[in-house]
């Protein structure tokens, strides 16, 4: 069975400055940065904010390959974009812009995954969004419906690939045709499981217990009050 | 004789009431047994094992767990549920479905997380069973991406994670090498020396007469057809073979051709 490409990376084991920041800091960080991304508007902002990737990613140990890993599966996307902006008035200046910032994001976004473990990543976003749980368990609820959705990507792509497979074997190539029939089959099996999740859910206890605890706790340190200052000064700065 | 801990009446059940799965089944299980469902596929044996668990209820009869009938107003209690949450654990027999975290870790967790067990206690348990079932260098994988033996020993753990009194496993050695199975039955007669109650299905002839010690005989009628001890069921030839459970295999020795039944149970009976 051939893989799902891996645009989000994977953690790498590791015990980098970026390794041992809180999740926290992390998730929090990676969402100005992102934001700052839009305010880049001269070319000397590109460069300095360049500059800071090259050196986040030196900071957490970050191959090159995997970024390249991540970045090569999207290229047809890149392409789409840059011919769908020729087209506009500024079309190859924008076309770049874009795809330079969609880069820039998810370069990010790959130094997240590759440098925090998926259960602290989880752990991070709980804890972030606690406040929330003041209306009815709010974050709780959110936190758990992140975590089913990121289960039932791989779900929905590995069932599709068993009914891609299912009628290779008997001699249906996939076509436009029948792509209703596919659709169809495929929500009724992943319904199916979805129903069966619910069980298992259920099984083991889900909410059952009225207040929450959490296993790890997480430690804010004097590490993260340097990161959270020198993201802070520099998107202040980025954005002047 | 111990407390009984289910008790099932008369009891009918149908998917979307066309289907139907189990037609009058009447059983006790008492504390501490093991017990083994055996049948052919499609006879009912994971519709019962739902049942068990409290994730469907009855068309038709009576099923007691603990001594309260259970429905979906028993469930409605949240006192009721937490406890019989806490003492009941299945084991699927898909773990694909099972296992529903970003990592091994937090699926193995879930269960006593929910449950209000507290975080030194998990964390301990967590080690113990990681240990336990050789799964320590799993522990941050993503459980989807695992093979099928680790899935099932990952579903395991975050069942036994919960330390549940009676635990039900839908066919745990199904699609497993010799070792592994091995490795998982040991396992489960641990937890059942323990003090343990176990409920297994398995169309696994060779693994009934150490896991259990009463076997119940489903058959395509979706009903029980005989109950008893292992070795008076293993004996049952025209039993086990009108319930797709042995059949009538002619093949060649030393250039002698001669008819024998086979089955999971594997070995030749004249050898
Ligand atoms: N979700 C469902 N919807 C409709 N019918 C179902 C559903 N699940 C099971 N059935 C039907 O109920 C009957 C009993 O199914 P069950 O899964 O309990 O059998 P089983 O003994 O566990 O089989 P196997 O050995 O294949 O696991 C079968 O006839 C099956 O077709
Ligand atoms: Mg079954």
């Amino acid at each position: 069975m051939k893989s799902i490409p891996n645009i989000f990376g994977q953690y790498q084991e590791g015990d980098s400055f970026l390794h041992r920041l809180d999740p926290r800091t992390k998730i929090i960080s990676l969402i100005i940065l992102s934001g700052v991304v839009f305010f880049l508007v001269d070319i000397t902002a590109y460069i300095v904010f360049t500059l800071l990737m090259v050196f986040v990613l030196k900071l957490g140990r970050v191959r090159w390959r995997s970024l390249w890993g991540s970045l090569r599966p999207l290229s047809w996307l890149f392409l789409l974009i840059f011919l769908l902006q020729l087209n506009t008035p500024a079309g190859l200046r924008t076309g770049l812009t874009v795809i330079y910032r969609l880069v820039l994001m998810l370069t990010l976004a790959l130094v997240l995954t590759t440098t925090t473990p998926i259960f602290s990543l989880t752990m991070g976003l709980r804890k972030l969004l606690t406040p929330l749980d003041l209306f009815e368990q709010l974050g709780d609820k959110i936190a758990f419906m992140l975590t089913m959705a990121l289960r039932f990507i791989p779900l929905t792509a590995e069932e599709n690939q068993k009914i891609n497979e299912a009628q290779r074997v008997r001699g249906v190539e996939p076509s436009p045709k029948n792509l209703p029939l596919l659709v169809y089959i495929l929500l009724v099996n992943v319904l199916k499981k979805s129903e069966e999740l619910a069980g298992a859910i259920e099984s083991r206890g889900y909410r059952l217990y009225p207040r929450r605890t959490s296993l790890i706790t997480l430690r804010f340190g004097y590490r993260d009050i340097v990161a959270l200052l020198v993201v802070g000064v520099f998107s202040v700065g980025a954005s002047l | 004789m111990s407390e009984i801990i289910f008790e099932l009446k008369e009891v009918f059940y149908s998917y979307l009431s066309r289907f139907p799965a189990l037609c009058g089944i009447d059983l006790q299980i008492r504390k501490g047994e093991k017990i083994a469902v055996i049948g052919a596929n499609g006879t009912g044996k994971s519709t019962l094992l739902q049942l068990l668990d409290g994730l469907i209820f009855p068309d038709k009869g009576v099923i007691k767990a603990f001594g309260v009938e259970l429905s979906e107003k028993a469930f409605e209690d949240e006192a009721f549920s937490l406890d019989f949450r806490k003492k009941v654990g299945f084991v699927f027999q898909n773990p694909e479905v099972q296992l529903f975290c970003p990592s091994v870790k937090e699926d193995i967790i879930f269960g006593p997380l929910q449950l209000g067990v507290s975080p030194e206690l998990i964390k301990t348990r967590l080690a113990a069973i990681a240990a336990e079932l050789d799964i320590s260098e799993l522990l941050e994988r993503a459980p989807h991406h695992l093979s099928i033996g680790e899935k099932r020993k990952v579903a395991i753990a975050s069942v036994l994670a919960i330390e549940p009194e009676v635990i039900i496993l839908d066919e745990p050695t199904a699609g497993l090498d010799p070792l592994t199975s091995r490795h998982i039955i040991d396992i489960i007669l641990r937890a059942n020396k323990a003090g343990k109650t176990i409920i297994i299905s398995t169309h696994d002839l060779h693994i009934v007469e150490e896991i259990a010690d009463k076997v119940y005989v489903f058959s395509h009628e979706k009903k029980i057809v005989k109950c008893g001890a292992p070795a008076e069921i293993l004996a049952d030839v025209p039993l086990l073979q009108s319930n797709n459970l042995v059949h009538i295999h002619a093949h060649q020795h030393n250039n002698m051709i001669h008819t024998h039944q086979h089955g999971s149970l594997g070995h030749h009976p004249e050898d």
